[in-house]
């Protein structure tokens, strides 16, 4: 048995993609996943999935995730502007967020590159595909992986 | 006893092998792109046979710190290996052919030899003698473990 997985092959066909930006890094996500982007207020950040649920409180509830921080440490958030949420579909009652610097739109592109098996620091399958019809190149990253993991370790830190 | 085919490339003045069977194809030199969140001993990725090939520092894992590899070298190329599948290359300052030996010919490298001439030998199965000269046999699966596992 091979110790990794074969490399994969070029993706053809046409993908509609949200285009983001953490810090300098450009990124984009499968728009299927996303259910709405929002400005990301102050009010916002006291909220966190560790908090007890108020089961008379009927307002939707968002797990804020921030990308900046969690994977692109040595990037500098944008000061200036108003970060976006990239709030994503969900089962659930509670909303996931991601926290973005800024949001370009929708794009259709072509020729998505699979990436190779345990190429990157980060989990496997968070980031999934490589951009190469724009320079320069870009990673698709999977936004609903990064919400799975961000879970397990805010649970793990609650359970010691 | 069965003969295997060894490719020979070099990298700064020492010649090293990998046997022929895992290389999938030697490219010209090709500019890879770099992404921050790669690890540590990949320097970049590039488009072959419509798969990402991720590039690894071959030069810096066997302890190079003065090579000509990553200058301006006209004779340098990438040698693209297929291990089980798994796509993967690494740059050398030059080819210098194909030859074929003996398996027994190819001896293992023990404690004892004191001459490596830096080389870490983490990454190195064997060696065989060529004019005199050690001719280093350099083990794709150690290199793309360590490079995939750190």
């Amino acid at each position: 048995m091979s110790l990794f997985k074969s490399t994969p092959t070029q993706i053809k066909g046409h993908h509609r993609l949200l285009v983001f930006e953490v810090g300098s890094k450009r990124l984009a996500t499968p728009v299927d996943i996303v259910r709405t982007i929002a400005d990301l207020e102050e009010s916002m950040l006291v909220l966190s999935s560790t908090e007890s649920e108020d089961q008379s409180d009927t307002r939707a509830k968002i797990n804020l995730v921030d990308l900046l921080s969690l994977y692109f440490p040595e990037e500098i958030g944008n000061q200036s502007d108003e970060k976006k949420l990239i709030v994503l579909k969900s089962d659930g009652t509670r909303l996931n967020g991601i926290i973005v610097d800024r949001v370009y739109g929708v794009g259709s592109f072509s020729d998505l590159f699979p990436v190779p098996d345990k190429v990157f620091k980060l989990p496997d399958g968070v980031i999934t595909h490589i951009i190469t019809t724009e320079e320069p190149w870009f990673e698709v990253v999977n936004l609903q992986k990064i919400v799975e993991i961000n879970s397990l370790q805010e649970q793990r830190q609650l359970n010691g | 006893m069965d003969e295997i085919q060894l490719l020979i490339f070099r990298i700064s003045d020492q010649s090293f092998t990998i046997p022929i069977s895992r290389v999938a194809r030697v490219v010209d030199t090709l500019q890879s792109r770099s992404f921050p969140l790669l690890k540590e001993k990949f320097e970049g990725m590039f488009i072959f046979e419509n798969k990402l090939i991720p590039i690894i520092k071959l030069a810096d894992s066997l302890g190079f710190t003065g090579s000509n590899i990553y200058y301006t070298n006209l004779d340098e190329s990438v040698v693209i290996i297929n291990y089980d599948g798994y796509f993967f290359g690494f740059r050398v300052d030059a080819i210098e052919g194909i030859k074929k030996v003996k398996e027994e010919d190819v001896k293992p490298i023990e404690p004892e030899i004191q001459d490596l001439n830096g080389l870490d030998p983490a990454f190195l199965n064997g060696f065989t003698e060529s004019d005199g000269q050690l001719v280093f046999s350099v083990s794709t699966e150690k290199l793309l473990v360590y490079a995939l596992e750190n």
